[in-house]
């Protein structure tokens, strides 16, 4: 778990709220719009002139300046799953694929992934199989 | 909801004044239109107005609408709201939206979960406001209470909140009681440490010492500190009742869809800001060259048939002499050529409030907030400026918005720079006079020179007297929506109704002023010369001053006092004192001052008041002699400069 500030996450990254700084009507302001400890929030971009960012908390698009976000202590969750694999953001099939675990064939299930390359069914299953054992768990 | 709708855009806190009115088809009733607010905390105007409206006023009931696509934020306001012990029914608008997205809200869970009547509305779509509006009169004449104030879990955390607020609940309960503020909210309050509702209570040095005890104890259990574990309480609260009662669609939804393909060119990393000037050329340029611009020689024609007609008629019956000119030469040559400018004030209001009500208002603050904060505001003041475009009034009071005093007194210095609409006959008539071949060069010229003016007082200010960072801006961001046309009609009427309204009492008023000041001498006769009326005494005290500039005739610093009334006062005493040979009297460059400086000197008397609302009489006074020696010494370096040119 690494712990930053709401300045340093990467652009398309989700990070969990820690603590809330600042003092005053920012500090009343950012609990009052949301921002407060536990909750997730992902850096969505920065305004052209690189600074206010646009973050998405709770469902809604909330902008905040560098300097505030600095006040704002996270640590990064583990992407959602679209977004560690932008493989599969694109059309979907559901595929017949065998699945390893610990070097154990555990079961036989669906998993989704995107064609790439017309590969015959079986040949495409054990390539996605193979490349991203991680989705399933 | 009033049938005479108020103005709602599509940014936070486009109402900033409570607004009045019966319900329409159900006398004796009254609605006022609170400004939007996030939370009920003191720190900006419009979060106090609204808390001591409820506070002081007692209303029978509250009509609390939220936007049902984003319910988790808006239900943090309704938590405080009903901690206010005030009779509430929730309206959950934009209701067409979520269930276009395939989500959906139990109504009835909710309602029981939160004790108050819950009622989906689509206000664009004008769903669901009969019974919105039924269950609003009936809670509030049977004065029917939330059924929950209560949002605190005993099992959460070990309960260090819940006890933390029903301790404190105990000992303010007297104290609440007598200054006239729920339990509830005056304890949760305090808990947030809002100085406002502690000093109200009068609490004992001794209870004080005991609530604070009691805060850092909870403080301590909960591990979190005092404001953020009350806020953490609501959304827990908030958390569990949408788990409940929402259900969330699935995908993500058209709209922010949509809001994100635009924002990829509106708020892009290159595209940003060449849109952001094409924006608001296109706006100006539609409202000056074409609809504007036909619109208003159509009107102007009609005002002249219309004045020839008169003019005619009246000579045929015969009227007193007197009457005659005051009629034609007072009355209708004064109001007229200002009611000329209806049209393009009408415009570029139109367009300003579709770029308010589809979302792009927020956009550009997001976009231009580093800009600004170098001259030491912060992105939100771009909305007042720009509205100062169209007129000082209304921009002054959406300075409202603003959450420091500090930016809010810079930008309403910033506000009168920026040339109003109502400048426009001014720039207009001496370009078209004087410089008609550069007529359209020298208007934008004047517009920048306005921009330019005032980003330098600002710099100046904020190394002086607004030293220190601007506030923070943490604002949202709506998605963008199509914009009602009713909306935008209603405020189109609004603005030529109060421009017409301008028109007919303090223009028309000025206009038979300086019309009797300059047709009648000392002694109440009529004068045949108007160099010998009393206008011309009095100006003649002021008018040295302006000497330097070029203007030091009494003609012309008459028509800028009358100018200090309203803007386009300047071109209509011109013209009733010179007739048409203005360009005889003034050499270009004393125009050209003459021109600068009605751009900047104090701005008119409707704008002085509102900043005097806004800011008080001494601050209003004082950005009043700011600005008339500002404008003569720009006016003077201008002078200068086209002396050595021309």
């Amino acid at each position: 778990m690494k712990t930053m500030t709401l300045r340093e996450l990467p652009i398309g990254h989700t990070a969990m709220i820690d603590s809330v700084g600042g003092t005053g009507a920012l500090r009343q302001h950012f609990l009052d719009m949301g921002v407060i400890p536990g909750t997730e929030i992902t850096l969505e971009k920065y305004a052209p002139m690189g600074d206010p960012m646009e973050l998405q908390i709770h469902g809604y698009q909330l902008t905040l300046r560098l300097d505030d976000a600095a006040k704002i202590q996270v640590h990064e969750v583990s992407p959602k799953e679209e977004e560690r694999l932008p493989f599969y953001s694109g059309r979907r099939w559901n595929t017949l694929a065998l699945v390893r675990e610990d070097g154990i064939i555990a079961k036989r299930t669906k998993i989704p992934c995107r064609r790439e390359r017309y590969y015959p069914l079986l040949l495409r299953a054990i390539k996605t199989a193979g490349k991203r054992p991680s989705l399933i768990n | 909801m009033t049938g005479s709708n108020q103005h709602v855009g599509n940014f936070p806190g486009v109402t900033v004044d409570r607004k009045d009115g019966p319900i329409r088809n159900k006398p004796n009733t009254l609605v006022t239109d609170l400004p939007g607010i996030y939370s009920l905390s003191p720190y900006t105007s419009e979060e106090l107005v609204s808390r001591q409206f409820i506070l002081d006023e007692k209303p029978t009931g509250i009509i609390n609408i939220v936007d049902a696509t984003n319910i988790e934020r808006n239900l943090y306001l309704t938590m405080q709201l009903m901690e206010l012990d005030v009779p509430m029914v929730l309206a959950l608008n934009m209701m067409d939206e979520v269930r276009g997205n395939g989500g959906s809200i139990r109504i009835n869970e909710m309602e029981e979960m939160l004790g108050i009547p819950v009622v989906p509305i689509s206000a664009a779509k004008n769903e669901g406001m009969r019974e919105l509006i039924d269950h609003a009169i009936h809670i509030a004449k049977y004065q029917e209470h939330p059924g929950r104030q209560d949002f605190c879990d005993e099992k959460d955390h070990g309960g260090a909140v819940h006890r933390c607020l029903h301790a404190i609940m105990h000992l303010v309960d007297d104290h609440a009681k007598e200054a006239g503020i729920p339990t509830r909210f005056a304890t949760t309050k305090i808990v947030e440490g809002d100085q406002k509702v502690l000093k109200a209570l009068k609490l004992s040095k001794n209870e004080k010492e005991t609530i604070e005890h009691i805060i850092v104890q909870m403080e301590e259990e909960r591990g979190l500190d005092r404001s953020a574990a009350i806020a953490d309480m609501r959304f827990a609260f908030i958390k569990k009742l949408v788990s409940r009662c929402v259900v969330k669609p699935k995908k993500v939804s058209k709209e922010r869809d949509r809001s994100q393909k635009i924002d990829k060119i509106l708020t892009g990393k290159y595209t940003a800001i060449p849109s952001f000037i094409l924006t608001m050329a296109a706006v100006f340029y539609l409202t000056f060259s074409v609809i504007g611009l036909y619109l208003q020689d159509l009107l102007a024609s009609g005002i002249d048939w219309f004045t020839e007609a008169t003019d005619t008629f009246l000579a045929d019956i015969g009227v007193n002499e007197v009457l005659h000119s005051l009629i034609i030469d007072g009355i209708f040559n004064g109001v007229g050529s200002v009611l000329s400018f209806l049209p393009i004030i009408v415009v570029l209001f139109f367009f300003l409030s579709l770029l308010e009500d589809t979302g792009y208002m927020a956009r550009v603050a997001f976009v231009m907030d580093k800009l600004l904060r170098k001259i030491g505001l912060s992105g939100r003041s771009i909305v007042p400026m720009l509205i100062g475009f169209g007129c000082s009034v209304p921009a002054v009071m959406a300075s409202r918005t603003l959450p420091s005093q500090r930016d809010r007194k810079m930008t309403i210095m910033m506000v009168p720079f920026m040339s109003c609409t109502a400048k426009i006959p001014v720039y207009g008539f001496f370009a078209n006079a004087f410089f008609p071949k550069q007529a359209g060069f020298i208007v934008i010229g004047l517009y920048l020179l306005g921009i330019v003016v005032g980003i330098i007082n600002a710099l100046v200010a904020k190394k002086t007297t607004f030293k220190g960072e601007a506030v923070p801006f943490v604002m949202e961001l709506p998605n963008y929506r199509m914009p009602g046309v009713k909306n935008v009609a209603q405020l189109l009427w609004d603005k030529a109704k109060d421009f017409l309204h301008r028109a007919f009492t303090v223009i028309f008023v000025a206009t038979i002023v300086i019309w009797f000041l300059q047709s009648f001498d000392m002694r109440l006769t009529m004068v045949e010369d108007s160099s010998n009326s009393m206008l011309a005494l009095l100006a003649g005290w002021i008018a040295p001053i302006f000497t330097p500039l070029g203007f030091g005739d009494w003609q012309t610093t008459t028509s800028l006092i009358s100018g200090f009334l309203a803007k386009e006062g300047v071109v209509s005493t011109l013209q009733i004192l010179f007739g048409d040979s203005v360009t005889s009297v003034l050499a270009p460059s004393a125009a050209a001052a003459l021109l600068v400086f009605s751009l900047l000197y104090a701005p008119c008397v409707a704008a002085v008041a509102a900043i005097r609302r806004e800011l008080g009489r001494k601050w209003a006074l004082g950005i009043v002699l700011y600005q008339c020696g500002i404008a003569w010494v720009v006016a003077f370096l201008v002078k200068c400069i086209c002396m050595c040119f021309m």
